[in-house]
């Protein structure tokens, strides 16, 4: 429905000292977007991790103290502090992969879910030392490891 | 010598039960020691977001139904008990107290059983009793093969 055609009539007029109080919603018809929206959406900021290594150290040491004597790869996922790094994010990437390389571990659902990437063909699933070969291969050619 | 597990996930292990047979490994778990492969991880997790291995066309899914048509692509078919029987390998199935598989032991010549745990060592246990618990919670399944000779 136009804005013409609705019934204003019941709503008492600004006066001008209101309108000048006023605050414009909505984006500026002219210029660039500014506030801090915006920045939050930029690229840069959602790169820029907004936590710190020794975040992410006390979390794989949490997690791999506590690692039951399971077999599902489920369970090792699911423990909360891999979770936790999970949502650190695309930042974590060449930590996790560093990690990979230092010591053999589950760190290849952490990868997938961060990434949305699989570089393991199937018929590799399962062997752990092929699959973190490949995957560091994968982060050479990402620039993720040096 | 004590394993790296954590003391409370095998209450009932004690260390007269068992002996550690091997270093702790993450190449492969209980599901593929039981089926004999030391150089993978067995899991039916979702492929979406998973890496374990699972027999071609074997559904994946944490079953016990999955995992035992997984071991019959190796010849193993449920059979009545875990007791010895000549001419005969076994393995026993545990489920936990919701009934989703958790681990596979196998059963030696002498009747004992070799457990890999997680991604630790593994041990020879005189009995399958000794691992139950909440992690494990206890087998329900046995399945026999020819052991060949």
């Amino acid at each position: 429905m136009p804005d013409s055609r609705i019934d204003f009539s019941d709503i008492p007029e600004s006066t001008e000292a209101e309108l000048k109080r006023a605050v414009r919603v909505g984006r500026p018809k002219i210029g660039r977007t500014k506030g801090s929206a915006a920045q939050v959406a930029s690229p840069r900021n959602t790169l820029r991790p907004r936590w710190d290594q020794a975040e992410f150290r006390h979390l794989v040491r949490t997690w791999k103290n506590e690692r039951r004597a399971t077999s599902s790869s489920v369970m090792i996922a699911m423990h909360p502090a891999y979770q936790r790094i999970i949502g650190l994010g695309l930042p974590a990437v060449p930590l996790i992969l560093a990690e990979l390389r230092r010591e053999l571990d589950h760190w290849f659902w952490a990868l997938k879910a961060i990434t949305g990437e699989d570089p393991v063909p199937p018929e590799r699933r399962g062997n752990m030392k092929e699959m973190a070969e490949i995957w560091l291969e994968w982060g050479r050619q990402r620039g993720y490891v040096r | 010598m004590s394993g790296s597990w954590l003391p409370g996930d095998f209450p009932n292990l004690s260390a007269a039960d068992h002996e550690i047979t091997s270093a702790a490994s993450r190449l492969y778990n209980c599901i593929a020691w039981a089926a004999g492969d030391t150089q993978r991880w067995w899991w039916p997790d979702d492929p979406r977001i998973g890496y374990g291995y699972w027999p071609p066309g074997v559904v994946r899914e944490e079953t016990l139904n999955a995992f035992i048509a997984a071991y019959r692509t190796l010849n193993y078919h449920p059979c009545s008990g875990p007791d010895l029987e000549k001419g005969f390998e076994k393995i026993a199935l545990y489920v936990d107290l919701i009934g989703v598989p958790t681990h596979a032991a196998r059963q030696l010549p002498n009747g004992y059983w070799t457990s890999k745990l997680g991604d630790f060592e593994d041990i020879e246990h005189k009995t399958l009793d000794c691992l139950n618990g909440q992690l494990y919670g206890s087998p329900v399944i046995y399945l026999r093969r020819r052991r060949s000779s």
